[in-house]
């Protein structure tokens, strides 16, 4: 069954169409892979999707029912989240904190269960030993890290990853990867816009490609990756 | 938790040992407290939009003008006993609060400092120029007075009171999102903040122990014009004693307040014409050197020094 879709979803910004007309289906259990050259509105389409960006035009709905341009939290309590690509932690409190808000206000938990179950996700994502440092104490790779987990702490039924493993080290990008797949293979549906293609490949079951702002692609990853209009996209014409 | 419960019982303790202080017999000491304790008042319910939110309001004085005039309006036209427009001048103060940053609070940074700043003024040229019911630019004389010790009471008993709400809030689910949302409030929406809401209920309230505040000042005066009330000076001491205590903290306004009030009030008295320039110098060493306020730098400090021991 499909869980998030989005029909026709278009965003100009001025004269500049970022996205035009992009179709999107995640069904349930599912991971989606976005890949595109840069600039070709992987990360606005996250943005429309969770209310950062209110769509020039098309639809966008969630279990079935339309959530285009409502609120972001309200996107994100009905279970839908979105990881930034810049990550952005909340530096001037602990890393503990920054999940126990997460379930505070994702999921409406009382300050103290908030705590336990925040607990209990830094040490499913490896965080557990620095709970008590402050958050703009770590490294790029912990924060990667804690930036999932405050969207695990909101109790999502899908989580978008806007290049959740850009900077990272193979062996890291493997850490990620694994973990990500125990999430899905918990009921999580995910999103993930990423540029390593290695790691988009391996860990998803159909791959979607934008270019300019419009989808030229979606297919099976070993497809996608044969397919001429990308390597065109990637590549340039002449290796088509 | 009982750290945190420590912490409170000896804030009560310490008010309610201030309360009893007039039974000691009237003195200089109980008037120049007195004052303080307005202040405290003004710089806590700052603190507790500003300081935690990052939204610098330039344009609180709009609150006290409202709640004095309102409170005093009342008493003029209605008679009504002086303790009973103290809680109407809130509300008046709150509702306009309610309308103002419906829209304001949907800015950001700099656009809503200017915007408060806009309406404090706007204001007082409202108040200036319908003399109809304001008495413009003649005044208006207040008909009640309470008692010296009575105005004493209750500062002491608003300042512990809003303090009291910060400490709530600081321990509290709302202190999280309060200080998500200074961080970034992107991301605070992102996991689940309702950022406006939560911005908007905070300056609400914050309006609305202003206006109580200045509602009684207006009565302790006994008469005032509109640039008495809207003041900007009265905004920009708010400011300053929450910045020197230290924004987004419980006791940052408490310790601002009372610093800065008396210093103004042995400078004042000993450098008549000089004092300003002495203020000022002292608040730009604090900037300098405690960046964070005399309590934000002593609470970081206290927090490196105990993260050092094994």
């Amino acid at each position: 069954m499909s869980l998030l879709t989005a029909r026709g979803v278009s965003k100009n910004f001025g004269a500049l169409a970022a996205l035009s007309g992009v179709d999107l289906t995640l069904n349930e259990g599912e991971i989606l892979g976005v890949i595109g050259p840069n600039g070709s509105g992987k990360t606005t389409l996250f943005n429309c999707m969770t209310g950062i960006h209110k769509p020039s035009a098309g639809r966008v709905e969630f279990e079935g029912r339309d959530i285009t341009g409502k609120p972001t939290h309200g996107i994100c309590r009905a279970g839908l989240v979105k990881t930034s690509q810049i990550v952005q932690p909340f530096t001037g409190m602990s890393v503990l904190e920054n999940v126990l808000v997460g379930g505070l206000y994702g999921k409406g938990l009382s300050l103290h269960h908030a705590r336990d179950e925040a607990m209990a996700i830094l040490e499913k994502v490896g965080l557990a030993e620095v709970a008590a440092k402050p958050a703009g104490s770590i490294t790029v790779a912990m924060r990667r890290r804690l930036e999932l987990a405050r969207c695990l702490a909101t109790g999502p039924k899908v989580i978008l990853l806007d290049e959740n493993m850009a900077g990272l080290t193979p062996t890291e990008i493997d850490s990620v990867l694994e973990l990500l797949r125990q999430l899905n293979a918990e009921g999580l549906s995910l999103v993930v816009v990423e540029h390593i293609m290695q790691a988009v490949m391996g860990i998803s079951q159909r791959v979607m490609v934008l270019d300019y702002g419009e989808k030229i692609a979606e297919d099976a990853p070993a497809a996608v990756v044969a397919d001429k209009r990308v390597i065109e996209a990637y590549l340039g014409e002449e290796y088509a | 938790m009982p750290v945190k419960r420590t912490g409170f019982f000896i804030g009560l303790l310490v008010a309610v040992l201030f309360a009893l202080l007039p039974f000691a017999g009237e003195s200089y000491y109980i008037q120049l407290l007195t004052v303080i304790f307005y202040w405290i008042g003004l710089a806590a319910c700052w603190n507790l939009m500003c300081g935690y939110t990052g939204y610098i309001d330039f344009g609180s004085a709009a609150y006290t003008g409202i709640g004095a005039y309102v409170a005093g309006i009342i008493m003029v036209r209605s008679g009504l006993p002086l303790l009973t427009t103290i809680p109407l001048a809130g509300l008046g103060a709150g509702v306009i609060a309610l309308a103002v940053g419906w829209p304001t609070l949907r800015l950001r940074g700099a656009y809503f400092a200017i915007a408060t700043f806009a309406l404090a003024e706007a204001l007082m040229q409202v108040a200036e120029e319908w003399t109809g019911l304001t008495e413009g630019g003649i005044g208006i004389t207040i008909p009640q007075r309470l008692e010296e010790f009575d105005y004493y009471w209750l500062y002491l008993f608003l300042a512990a009171l809003v303090v009291a709400i910060t400490w709530w809030v600081e321990h509290h689910k709302h202190g999280y999102a309060l200080k998500a949302i200074h961080e970034d409030e992107h991301a605070a929406a992102q996991v689940g903040i309702n950022t406006h809401t939560i911005k908007l209920k905070t300056y609400v309230t914050s309006a609305f122990f202003i206006g109580m505040l200045g509602a009684l000042e207006g009565s302790r005066l006994g008469y005032f014009k509109p640039d008495d009330v809207f003041d900007v000076h009265i905004t920009i001491k708010m400011v300053i004693m929450s910045l020197l205590g230290g924004m987004g903290t419980v006791l940052g306004p408490v310790i601002g307040a009372t610093f800065l009030q008396l210093i103004e009030d042995y400078l004042g008295a000993q450098f008549l014409n000089f004092y300003l320039v002495i203020i000022g110098a002292i608040i730009v060493c604090v900037i300098i050197f405690l960046p964070r306020g005399i309590v934000g730098s002593t609470i970081e400090r206290l927090r490196l020094k105990f993260r050092r021991q094994p």
